[in-house]
């Protein structure tokens, strides 16, 4: 999982005392089930009147019995770099998020509008090059771009849709707008814990799901293989044959790639048990080969074809990208999307959205000092301990600096990293995350949450499941809630109402 | 010159494969400095051959074999005639943007002793061809041409750390150093068909070029310490080896690999001259 990074508004003077900076809890956030006045907002009555009444230890209880449906389901990821635990669950919530109904409208246009143009700026960039030539993205940034592949240019993806599968990062610092934290434009993973920790609420708390009108996302395998169907190859049969390719069990997200590849009812394969010959992709199987015409790859680019690609990969199938290329197999996520969610492309989607629609984007970015530019470095580089730094290329939130909570030590080698190669950054404010009621071993308080919802494109148009998966920082005033720092989740409800009570 | 080549690549596999994909950059474009009168490329046990083009611009040809295969053949042949540009390259349709030619490979990526290396190399130089002359005279100078083309080649700061390498290796080399000082560059491979001068001639064969405002591509050859003259077959480019390699292959599992390069080229050197005339 990629990176949530912003933070909570810390320091505001350097001078200010470390504790104010580590506990930005004591400042103002928006809470999203309370009002400024402590009373709980009408999205949250029954949620809080739930809590109110709860016996003492039920969610204690509740969570331990989360973590060993989970454990029995066997739902875990891998930590890189982590030899002591290589397996780790993560940490369910019981308490639900709550989106209405007017909240989720005007989040859901937002989605579809931003993934709308990520297709649009990746046909372009691969095509006719419209906006480089228009001057509104630098061409730097685009060719010389670690996910752009040049093999790619002058191709059309099938129906122009690169981003089929699209994992959009959001965060709110109050009741209206909805940032964008980051796109996911490749194999965005996350959207099995959506779904499992639906049926988890489901069975934990049937009581308390009946009382809401939940909006589904039970039907997440069914949109999604819809979107795949709807982008097979023209010449393919009328039933598309679809698989799920993974890296294999040694990936961090393999759990959810034989999810989804059961849910869709769909083989899950691994690429020795691909071939191709002829530029035809074929799997293997007890009858003998079976044509392949559509890949929900979740293996990266440089993998897919040791012909083309790294020379040394077994993870993809040889010759696939003739396929690929000659429009025998539909890949998704395209070869080459990557270039439309990198962290210094993303600073431009504001003006990327009006170049190709004319219109003001829906959702909000993060402001952000680009480091490439003089005037931004400086400004970055006289402020380290009020910002939050990223790495251009990283993910996962290992190469980034979180200044009101970073150690001086931590700062300098930054300042270091950036004075070095100032391209590689941006640097972003410490925004005030919303936060939501969250259990944890003898009590409930508020911890900051994000929200990736998953965003479907076919060539019959765009779907969004309403909710998402919820990452929440389960540090109190931790705002890094990636898995692999330490994060939890939650179930996402969005109600049918604008409010709990009808 | 004008000339009459024949390659031919014969590979054998210890153990029979069962099936392989191939891809071959064999097949010469013309420009300026090339006319390719006459080309065709061909495998033998028979396979379905496709021909496309590829985002650099170069012809590609890719096949699919059925196992039992122990042996496998590969020809290419035709009538080119070439003529001596001083490395300048002009004519090709050019299909990517210049900034695609900065980007880093893994193979190209310079390291600290290269990058000092070609910012001392020039140092007292500021023309930008010039420049290139000073850095392809540098490398020529500090690594030993050691040809070895049928290897996969070591990434650039190997093979600069040993100052030695194959041509494909130097090639290597020099555009990591040129990207290394933000100028655009590219590794072609090719035949060389001269003999006489300059040492053995091997079938495969490969260098640089780099893109110098208001010239445009200009070729460099750090093996030979030259630029491209009328001996040399410009084939096929790429960001680096791997991307402009004459063939690319991947079998089924794993098969060890025997592979011999035979390029036969008649020349006649004097017609072409005389034609010139």
């Amino acid at each position: 999982m990629k990176s949530l990074a912003v933070c909570a508004r810390g320091a505001k003077r350097p001078e200010m005392s470390s504790k104010k900076a580590i506990k930005p809890m004591t400042l103002p956030c928006f809470d999203e089930m309370t009002e400024g006045d402590g009373a709980a907002r009408a999205l949250y009555s029954r949620i809080a009147k739930w809590l109110e009444t709860s016996p003492p230890g039920l969610l204690d209880s509740r969570r331990q019995q989360a973590e060993m449906l989970f454990r029995r389901i066997g739902i875990t990821f891998a930590v890189y770099g982590d030899k002591e635990a290589a397996e780790r669950l993560i940490p369910f919530d019981i308490i639900p998020r709550l989106l209405g109904h007017d909240e989720w409208l005007r989040l859901e246009a937002g989605l579809v509008q931003r993934v709308k143009v990520l297709n649009m700026f990746l046909t372009d960039v691969y095509g006719a090059q419209e906006i480089i030539r228009a001057g509104v993205v630098p061409a730097d940034l685009v060719f010389r771009n670690d996910c752009y592949r040049p093999e790619m240019q002058g191709h059309r993806a099938p129906h122009d849709i690169w981003t089929h599968i699209a994992g959009i990062d959001i965060v709110r610092t109050d009741d209206q707008d909805f940032y964008v934290l980051e796109d996911n434009c490749r194999t965005p993973s996350g959207v099995s814990y959506m779904l499992e920790n639906r049926e988890m609420m489901i069975r934990l708390a049937p009581d308390l799901f009946a009382e809401h009108a939940v909006m589904p996302v039970e039907n997440y395998p069914d949109s999604l293989l819809a979107s795949l169907r709807s982008v097979a190859p023209p010449r393919c049969a009328s039933e598309p044959n679809i698989v799920v390719l993974t890296p294999g069990q040694f990936n961090s997200a393999y759990y959810e790639h034989s999810f989804l590849a059961d849910k869709l009812g769909v083989e899950l394969v691994e690429g020795g048990d691909l071939t191709v010959k002829d530029d035809v992709v074929y799997m293997r199987t007890t009858e003998g080969p079976k044509r392949v015409d559509v890949i929900y790859r979740r293996v990266d680019d440089e993998f897919i074809d040791p012909l083309v690609f790294n020379p040394d990969s077994v993870l993809g199938a040889a010759g696939l990208m003739g396929a690929y290329l000659s429009g025998n197999v539909t890949l998704a996520n395209a070869v080459g999307a990557g270039v439309a969610d990198d962290k210094a492309i993303y600073t431009y989607m504001p003006e990327i959205t009006r170049f190709y629609l004319g219109e003001e984007p829906k959702l909000k970015n993060v402001a952000t000092w680009r480091c490439r530019e003089p005037d931004a470095l400086k400004y970055v580089l006289d402020h380290l301990s009020e910002l939050v730094v990223k790495e251009v290329n990283g993910s996962g939130g290992y190469g980034m600096l979180v200044g009101p909570h970073a150690t001086k030590e931590q700062i300098e080698d930054f300042r270091k990293k950036l004075l070095t190669a100032p391209d590689n950054f941006i640097a972003q404010p410490t925004l005030s995350l919303s936060t939501c009621p969250t259990s944890f071993l003898g009590g409930v308080a508020p911890r900051h949450v994000d929200l990736r919802p998953f965003v479907l494109s076919g060539s019959d148009g765009v779907r969004v499941v309403p909710g998402g998966l919820t990452r929440v920082a389960l540090k109190e005033g931790s705002l890094v809630v990636n898995s692999s720092q330490g994060g939890g989740t939650k179930d996402t409800w969005v109600l049918e109402t604008d409010a709990a009570t009808p | 010159m004008r000339a009459s080549v024949q390659y031919h690549f014969q590979i054998s596999y210890a153990d029979p494969v069962r099936a392989m994909n191939q891809v071959l950059r064999l097949t010469p474009r013309g420009f300026d400095g090339q006319e390719i009168k006459d080309w065709r490329v061909d495998v033998l046990p028979d396979a379905r051959m496709r021909r496309n083009e590829d985002a650099f611009g170069n012809i590609v040809h890719s096949c699919s074999h059925d196992g039992p295969l122990e042996q496998l053949s590969i020809m290419a042949e035709g009538e080119i005639e070439t003529n001596d540009t001083a490395g300048v390259v002009r004519g090709l349709p050019e299909k990517l943007p210049l900034d695609v030619y900065l980007r880093h490979t893994a193979a190209t990526l310079a390291d600290k002793d290269l990058l000092a290396f070609t910012q001392d190399a020039l140092s007292r130089e500021t023309d930008p061809l010039g420049r290139m002359h000073v850095l392809n005279d540098a490398l020529h100078e500090a690594c030993a041409f050691a040809p070895g083309e049928g290897e996969t080649p070591r990434p650039a700061r190997e093979a600069f750390a040993s100052r030695a390498g194959s041509a494909r290796e130097l090639a290597q080399v020099f555009v990591a150093a040129a990207r290394g000082v933000d100028v655009p560059a590219r590794l072609i491979s090719g035949f060389f068909l001269g003999t006489e001068g300059v040492g053995a001639a091997g079938a495969h064969h490969a260098w640089a070029e780099v893109f110098v405002e208001p010239i445009g591509w200009i070729g460099f050859d750090p093996a030979f310490g030259c630029c491209p003259r009328d001996e040399y077959l410009r084939i096929a480019l790429g960001l680096d080896f791997a991307g402009a390699a004459p063939r690319r292959s991947a079998v089924f599992g794993y098969a060890r690999e025997a592979s011999i390069a035979v390029l036969k080229v008649d020349v006649s050197r004097q017609a072409s001259w005389q034609g010139q005339q």
